[in-house]
């Protein structure tokens, strides 16, 4: 397996909204320090050069901490820098092209929401899957909902790790207990944190409650 | 971009395929154990593929005949359309792109289909067209624009909803002839015939990075 579902503890999805005077790079570095386990680089409007740029700075940290880099839905920079995979929506050629672009040892998330969804993407070649959303979530709003019977459905059919995603924060994050899942992903609940790497120290701690034993 | 339909050009257009017609007679030659001569590319360029056999083999003496010196150069473009031929830049978050924003796509090309079923397989974007169609099993070359009506026909789109991506001139012309609405994609081969697109497409693009596709 080329995911150690270990490593997709917390999980966290970078955003940019609330960057301040910081750079992404120093936050991811900051959220890594305080125990996330796994980034997923998620860019939506920055033009291909500047991605390339982003992602080769946050790419030293990662590769610095041995933390799984994957990049949101961009095949093409995950290539360019050679990150450790790609995070594509639940698109079958997206799957494929990923695949065939990237080689065998790259690893490829997939979004999931339904049990049908995530026993396709597993049968397609997923390495692991991100299912939600779990909880009401404000970074996306057309995001549907994943029910707790659902989540533990797909935990318990689908061979391949699972991380929920949604709307998680250090409130709810023990909700999800009992569900099965390997992690948490998160993306507000540390980078909209005045301070990222408490934010990252809590949900640490907490999260090792939430996954099954 | 609202276009319903999209027909991409394959070799130049998606592929970064012209290099390996560009050298084609310097690399057969090399798997011959020849040295080519320096202007050899020069002179082959215009050539059919016919020619290019009848001139190898009198100036380098192969022992072939011009048919099986066709089958060689084939096999070894076959080879590297098999195992070589490169994506040109931004072509796999376009294509991922239009798919998102529902477009149906389709290929147009003057190459063999089975070469382009390797390549495209290879890569892993078969399935984002709904179809190849090349110049062969519509009966034409691109000099007159039976394969672009053919494969509108096929997309089932209407022709002000419908665009082609296209590198080269002679095809750009048969299809704004046509009444399509034409985008001119850069290549290195097409270089002198820059500005003559230009002026006779909708549009030109260095890379697909500068299309903007409007998602649905």
């Amino acid at each position: 397996m080329k995911v150690d579902k270990h490593s997709l503890l917390l999980y966290a999805v970078t955003d940019r909204s609330w960057l301040g005077d910081n750079s992404l790079a120093a936050q991811v570095e900051d959220a890594i320090k305080a125990g996330v386990t796994f980034v997923q680089l998620r860019e939506k409007e920055l033009p291909y050069a500047d991605f390339v740029a982003e992602a080769k700075k946050v790419k030293e940290i990662t590769a610095h901490y041995r933390i799984p880099l994957v990049i949101n839905d961009n095949i093409e920079v995950a290539q360019e820098i050679d990150a450790d995979g790609v995070h594509v929506g639940q698109s079958d050629l997206d799957v494929s092209a990923a695949r065939a672009l990237l080689g065998e040892d790259k690893i490829i998330g997939v979004s999931a929401q339904t049990l049908e969804e995530a026993v396709w993407a597993e049968k397609h070649g997923a390495d692991y899957l991100g299912v939600g959303t779990v909880f009401p979530t404000s970074t996306k709003l057309d995001a549907t909902g994943v029910s707790f019977a659902v989540l533990q459905d797909i935990c318990s059919k689908v061979a391949i790790p699972v991380v929920a995603i949604g709307g998680i924060n250090a409130e709810n994050i023990l909700g999800l207990q009992g569900t099965g899942i390997d992690g948490v992903a998160v993306v507000s609940a540390i980078f909209a944190q005045p301070d990222i790497s408490a934010a990252a120290r809590k949900l640490a701690a907490l999260v090792q409650k939430a996954v099954k034993r | 971009m609202k276009h319903k339909g999209v027909i991409f050009d394959l070799d130049g257009t998606l592929l970064d395929s012209m290099p390996i017609w560009d050298n084609i007679g310097s690399k057969y030659l090399r798997t011959l154990g020849l040295a080519p001569a320096e202007d050899l590319h020069e002179k082959i360029k215009i050539m059919s593929l016919l020619q290019c056999a009848g001139l190898l083999r009198e100036q380098y003496c192969l022992p072939y005949t011009e048919e099986k010196i066709m089958q060689q150069i084939n096999a070894l473009i076959e080879e590297q359309y098999r195992s070589l031929v490169p994506l040109k830049p931004h072509v796999i978050t376009f294509l991922q792109r239009l798919n998102k924003a529902g477009a149906e796509l389709c290929i147009a090309t003057a190459t063999d289909r089975y070469l382009v079923e390797a390549a495209l397989e290879r890569l892993g974007i078969a399935g984002y067209f709904k179809f190849i169609l090349t110049c062969g099993e519509a009966g034409c070359g691109k000099d007159v624009p039976v394969i672009y009506h053919r494969a509108l026909e096929l997309l089932n789109t209407r022709l002000d909803d419908t665009v082609i991506f296209e590198d080269a001139l002679y095809a750009i012309k048969s299809a704004k002839a046509a009444g399509f609405t034409v985008v001119g994609v850069h290549d290195a081969s097409a270089a002198s015939d820059e500005e003559a697109i230009k002026s006779i497409a909708d549009s030109y693009i260095y890379t697909f990075e500068e299309w903007k596709v409007e998602e649905r």
